[in-house]
C-alpha cells in the first residue's frame, strides 16, 4: 500500500520539471562574468554558464566609453553547433567560456577604464533572456584584478524594475 | 518459515518489483517523448496564475507604424498579450501557431496582440515576412517595463497574458505556449 501511494506520488509529481518562473534563474545568474588584467593591453574575460543554459557566441561582444580606449578584435574559441530552424547555423557555448580581449590605448589614458560586457541566452526550459549588458571597472595598474560585472540591462528598464530578484 | 509463506513472500517480492519496474519505465517513458521545455513550461500554466483576477491596467504603446496605440481599443475581447523578440527563437517557433489560431478563433472574439521588445522597422519587416494577421506594439524599453508589470520578472521570453473578455488576467504564460493549451483555455474563456 507504502509502495502504490509512494509511486502514485511519483506519477504525479512528474518528471521533474520546473513549476514556474522560479525555477529560473535570474540573468545576472545565469551567466556570470569575470574579467582579469593580464597586461597593459590585455584582458581575460570568462562566463560561467549555469548548467541548462547558454551563450550565442554572435551575442557575445566588448566595448568599452572610456575616452582613449578601444576593443580590439576579440578571437572566441569554437562553440557548440546547432541548425536552428529559425537562425540557420547557429553557435552556442555551456558551461563556460574564456576569451581574451586586446585593448588599443592612447598614449595619456587614465589607467582605469570600464569594459562593458554584451551577451544574450537562453535556457534550455525554453525562454532566452533580453540582450545583457554588464559595466565592468577596471585598472590596468595591477595585473591581477579580478571584476564581476554589475549587471544593467542592455534596454533601458526603469530602475524600480530590476531584472535581478 | 513454511514454504506457503515462502511462497507468499516471493509473490509479493516479485509484485512489489514488477511495480517499481513499471512506474520506472512509465517516468522514463513520459520524460523521452516531450519536448523537455515544453514539458517543462505546461506545468507552468497552472503555477503561474497566483496572480489570476488582477485587471489588465490600461497602457498604450507604439505600432510598426509610430503610431500609439491603446489595449482599450480590444476591450470585450479575449485579449492575447504575446511577448516576443525577433532574437528569441522559441518566441519566432510559436507564432505560426499564433497565426492560424487569430485565423481560427478570430470571429469568436480572439485577439492575439504581439508586444515586441524590438525596434518597430524590424517587427514590420518581420511582420510583412512572415505575413503575420494580428497586430504588432512594439518599444524595446516600454515592452520589458509592461511584461515586468504583468509578472515577468525575469524578463524572459517568450511571455503571455491572456486576458477575458472583462479586462481581467486569467493566465500567464512563461515559455511557449502550445495550440492544445490556448483551445483549452478559449473553451473556458470563450
Amino acid at each position: 500500500m507504502r509502495v502504490a501511494a509512494l509511486l502514485i506520488a511519483l506519477v504525479i509529481s512528474g518528471p521533474g520539471v520546473a513549476a514556474s518562473q522560479d525555477d529560473l534563474l535570474p540573468p545576472e545568474e545565469a551567466f556570470v562574468v569575470e574579467v582579469r588584467t593580464i597586461d597593459a593591453q590585455t584582458l581575460r574575460a570568462r562566463w560561467v554558464i549555469a548548467d541548462g543554459y547558454f551563450l550565442y557566441r554572435e551575442k557575445i561582444s566588448f566595448s568599452t566609453d572610456t575616452p582613449g580606449y578601444r576593443v580590439g578584435e576579440v578571437r572566441f574559441p569554437p562553440g557548440k553547433i546547432k541548425d536552428d530552424p529559425y537562425f540557420g547555423r547557429t553557435e552556442t557555448y555551456r558551461y563556460q567560456v574564456m576569451v581574451d580581449v586586446p585593448l588599443v590605448r592612447e598614449p595619456g589614458a587614465a589607467p582605469t577604464l570600464t569594459l562593458i560586457a554584451h551577451s544574450q541566452g537562453c535556457a534550455d526550459l525554453g525562454v532566452c533572456y533580453p540582450p545583457q549588458k554588464r559595466n565592468i571597472p577596471i585598472s590596468l595598474s595591477s595585473a591581477q584584478d579580478v571584476s564581476s560585472g554589475e549587471l544593467l540591462p542592455a534596454l533601458a528598464l526603469n530602475p524600480q524594475n530590476s531584472l535581478s530578484r | 518459515m513454511s514454504s506457503s509463506t515462502a511462497k507468499i513472500t516471493l509473490w509479493v517480492s516479485a509484485a512489489i518489483l514488477v511495480a517499481g519496474v513499471g512506474a520506472t519505465s512509465y517516468l522514463y517513458l513520459q520524460k523521452e517523448p516531450v519536448n523537455p521545455a515544453t514539458a517543462a513550461l505546461a506545468n507552468t500554466q497552472q503555477a503561474v496564475n497566483e496572480q489570476t483576477k488582477q485587471p489588465l491596467p490600461e497602457f498604450q504603446l507604439m505600432d510598426v507604424d509610430e503610431k500609439p496605440q491603446s489595449i482599450k481599443q480590444w476591450q470585450g475581447k479575449v485579449v492575447v498579450l504575446n511577448f516576443w523578440a525577433t532574437w528569441c527563437p522559441p518566441c519566432r517557433r510559436e507564432l505560426p501557431t499564433f497565426k492560424a489560431l487569430q485565423e481560427e478563433y478570430g470571429d469568436q472574439g480572439v485577439q492575439f496582440v504581439g508586444v515586441s521588445l524590438d525596434r518597430g522597422e524590424l517587427v514590420k519587416d518581420y511582420a510583412r515576412i512572415e505575413a503575420l494577421n494580428y497586430p504588432q506594439l512594439v518599444g524595446p524599453s516600454k515592452a520589458l517595463e509592461l511584461g515586468q508589470k504583468l509578472g515577468n520578472r525575469m524578463g524572459a521570453l517568450p511571455f503571455t497574458v491572456i486576458v477575458d473578455r472583462d479586462g481581467y488576467i486569467a493566465e500567464r504564460v512563461f515559455g511557449e505556449w502550445s495550440r492544445e493549451e490556448a483551445e483549452t483555455t478559449f473553451k473556458k474563456l470563450l
